[in-house]
């Protein structure tokens, strides 16, 4: 076992630097839709109850309670129907691929187990906008799941009673400058002779997470988990000098734009746990989140731009417009809050030979049932001023199901599982009313729902 | 592990082929109180061989807009416009310095390429007049066409049961105040709306020192008789402020043009564009606002001009039309940058508002 673990785990290693290199990571998508589907039908409610891959999102403590090595693959699909004054906004669905796998073994006696999990967004691997604070947007579904997620984690069981766990996840900061020099001419663009730079920089940001999970006797676990803050810092500078050929008149001319954002913000978060698992077949999941929304930090694009142009005397018939004036960011001022989860699943031993898996006493086919209920209060307070940042609470509903084949040929020792899972998110409508009558985006309702379904298969060997 | 790790590569595999992004949502059907700020209309927008954004351009200097939809059906945009004009006089040619004399009306089938023809519909008559009228303000109600003026001795009213063919009112419905904020000023550039209740609400103009001017107010149950409203303007300059965010109107506020709207929420909103002026000389078109619930508020000032800061083109006398998906402004400013005469440029808010094509092309 320990030769096959550590063999797995050289080859999720070099997979784990490709994936790194080319695409860094953001963490978003579980934490909007879910990890998984199992984790996504019981809600989320998992920080005790994630042995699975989704443990690297969930409470990476969990994973050392794998039964064995398993390996995950599976697909989420959301629909947003977010509106504003009953139109759609058309804030784009999320979907892509999720996966993961957990190689547990024994080192030097104690348990342990490696994990990674990731979502990987279909659409593209990153996006990102930088809109004045003025513009209305979703503020927390918007562009947040058209990010990659990837974590990586250890775990140990250095008592029988305690796992620990922690890893990181990665995020990546954008750096980059564009810079174009040259001669227009205005007259005949094609004799036009122009330069350009192009030089971005896509810096890796990781951010901890920790956790914890305590066996209680017969009764189940209670899981701890922390995870760290992260944003991601967007920066871009434009630098456009040269001469403007204008009839014959050379123009030199020189504009520069810098533009700073923090963009995907994920808060600090507090995790406690607890999943009853003293009845067979049947897991009650309780989770409790404290979001720590209170120190977002506002994503408007601050930007300076200058145009300098060195008119020949006695030109007056050209007025340069002036340099904007600079951007005065107004705290968002979110509020902290605290998450609760709620998930079941039974367990029906459905049909089939009674057979040895992991220990354990399985039949052939067995199908877990799972429901899942989750309430968000919405961080963002009034927007009765300037800003726009449009959220309404949020109620997610979840069903899954699922079949299990426990050893199910001589290759697979283990067990083969298929869950699906449906989610049903839904925003009561929230009303916002502008103090200032003047104001140019005025009073508006925002409300909505989410649908999301998904599958994941997974080999446990 | 073999199959494992071709499982693994497979997953990869996947991820490594997503990376191109496909468009981002969330941009789609915003809010918008569709009050500005407006964008200059682009010649492609304009018809009637105008050359925008000027939706008129006269050698008579026509100007000061007063703009008011035929039918009042948003889904025609036939509208007729009451202009400021320095016709001629004695046989000269007018010259771009010269005050208004007469109020033309020119139509425009598409709400804002305005007809080469025009129709001169008031000129001065009155001893209290002088020899200045202009800055209508033209307002529909019980089917006649009510147009307020301004002249050297106050605001007149003038009613025509088809638009074309005025009768006056006798006497300036509003002269020079006895006392108070506004004493002895000659109150000019009228803007009149009719609210909810079936009361008339006239905004107006007065200088009350050396280039620098405040708006009133005025109510009346009938539109003719009219009793000025609390002890100070209704909108006075802003104050002084230093550091990033000055004021665009600390220097002077005039031209009012006031028009109701509705909020999101289906809260009542009366707004009042204005001419705006600040400390550097730099004119803008502002708005200021108070909803309808609370008549005694102050009116607040958008938090940015609506009008005029990309151009340096000193506009002013603004004039809107409020329509379900999008509003017009008109409003008085220099024809170009290279050019000291005034015409009468075309807006749209919102910005992205597609505009049905023009009218005559």
């Amino acid at each position: 076992m320990r030769t096959a673990s550590t063999s797995l785990a050289t080859s999720v290693l070099v997979a784990l630097a490709a994936l790194a290199a080319s695409s860094p990571a953001r963490a978003n998508e579980a934490d909007a839709y879910g990890l998984g589907s199992r984790a996504a039908a019981l809600g989320g409610a998992v920080a005790a109850d994630a042995t699975d891959f989704s443990g690297n999102y969930y409470n990476p403590a969990a994973l050392v309670g794998a039964p064995g090595v398993s390996l995950s693959v599976g697909y989420i699909h959301v629909e947003n129907d977010l509106r504003i004054n009953d139109r759609d906004s058309a804030v784009a669905p999320a979907h892509g691929i999720v996966g993961g796998l957990v190689a547990p073994g024994k080192l030097f006696g104690v348990p342990f187990a490696f994990g990674i999990g990731t979502y990987l967004p279909d659409a593209g691997l990153s996006r990102i906008k930088a809109l004045r604070q003025e513009t209305p947007r979703w503020a927390l579904y918007d562009e947040r799941a058209s990010i990659v997620f990837l974590a990586a984690n250890l775990a140990v069981r250095p008592v029988p009673w305690l796992d620990l766990g922690g890893g990181v996840a990665f995020l990546a900061a954008t750096k980059g400058r564009f810079a174009i020099s040259g001669t227009a001419d205005v007259l005949r663009p094609n004799d036009s002779q122009l330069r350009h730079e192009v030089d971005a920089d896509l810096t890796s940001i990781r951010y901890p997470q920790v956790g914890a999970r305590i066996k209680v006797g017969e009764l189940g676990y209670l899981g701890f988990v922390y995870r760290g803050e992260t944003k991601l810092k967007l920066s871009i500078d434009a630098n456009l000098s040269g001469l403007v050929n204008f009839a014959g008149i050379q123009i030199p001319l020189l504009y520069d734009l810098a533009s700073r954002t923090i963009d995907a913000f994920l808060p600090q978060q507090i995790v406690l746990g607890a999943s009853f698992q003293r009845v067979a077949h049947l897991r009650v999941n309780v989770d409790l989140t404290f979001v720590n929304w209170a120190a977002y930090e506002s994503p408007t694009a601050l930007t300076t731009a200058h145009l300098a142009l060195d008119l020949p005397p006695g030109t007056t018939s050209i007025q340069l417009p002036a340099d904007p004036k600079p951007t005065v960011v107004i705290p968002p001022a979110f509020q902290n809050r605290f998450v609760p989860r709620v998930g079941v699943e039974y367990t029906l031993p459905a049909a089939g030979s009674i057979r040895r898996v992991h220990g354990e006493d399985h039949r052939l086919l067995e199908i877990p049932i799972r429901a899942g209920y989750v309430f968000e209060r919405s961080p963002v307070p009034p927007q009765t001023g300037v800003t726009n940042f449009v959220d309404a609470d949020r109620h997610t509903m979840s069903l899954g199901a699922g079949v299990i084949l426990n050893a199910p040929f001589a290759e697979l020792p283990g067990h083969l599982q298929l869950d699906v899972h449906g989610q049903l998110s839904v925003l009561p409508e929230r009303i916002t009313h502008k103090d200032n009558p003047a104001d140019f985006v005025g009073d508006y309702r925002a409300g909505g729902t989410m649908v999301g379904l998904g599958t994941t298969l997974s080999a446990v060997f | 592990m073999r199959h494992l790790r071709m499982l693994a590569a497979a997953t990869i595999g996947l991820a490594a082929c997503a990376t191109i992004p496909e468009p981002g949502g969330g941009g789609e059907n915003l809010p918008s109180a569709v009050a500005g700020p407006f964008r200059a209309l682009v010649q492609a927008e304009l018809g009637n061989l105008r050359v925008a954004p000027n939706a008129l351009d006269t050698d008579v200097f026509a100007r000061d807009p007063s703009v008011v939809d035929l039918d009042g059906d948003p889904s025609t945009l036939a509208v007729a416009g009451y202009f400021g004009a320095a016709v001629a006089q004695g046989g000269a040619k007018p010259v771009a310095t010269d005050p208004t004399r007469a109020i033309l009306r020119f139509d425009a089938l598409d709400g804002r390429s305005f007809d080469r023809a025009a129709e001169v519909v008031l000129e001065p008559t009155e001893a209290w007049e002088g020899s200045v009228l202009g800055q209508p303000s033209a307002l529909l109600h019980d089917g006649e066409t009510w147009l307020y003026y301004a002249a050297a001795g106050g605001i007149g009213l003038a009613k025509s049961s088809d638009g074309h063919a005025f009768t006056r009112v006798p006497g300036p419905i509003l002269g020079p105040a006895a006392s108070g904020w506004e004493a002895s000023g000659i109150p000019a550039s009228p803007g009149v709306v009719r609210l909810a209740d079936g009361s008339f609400r006239l905004f107006y103009e007065v200088t009350i020192a050396k280039d620098v001017q405040a708006i009133g107010d005025a109510s009346s149950p009938d539109g003719v008789t009219w009793t000025r409203l609390g002890t100070a303007p209704a909108l006075a300059p802003s104050a002084p402020r230093t550091g990033v965010d000055q004021p665009y109107d600390d220097a002077s506020v005039g031209s009012p043009f006031p028009v109701l709207a509705t909020s999101g929420d289906g809260r009542a909103i009366l707004r009042v564009y204005y001419g705006a002026r600040d400390h550097l000389g730099a004119s803008v078109i502002g708005l200021a606002a108070r909803y309808l619930a609370a008549p005694s508020a102050p009116l607040q000032r958008a938090t940015a001009p609506v009008f005029g800061t990309t151009k340096l083109l000193s506009p002013r006398e603004p004039c809107v039309l409020v329509y379900p998906d999008f509003t017009w402004l008109f409003a008085t400013e220099k024809a170009a940058s290279n050019a000291d005469h005034p015409a009468v440029a075309a807006a749209v808010a919102p910005a992205l508002a597609a505009l049905p094509p023009p009218e005559p092309p």
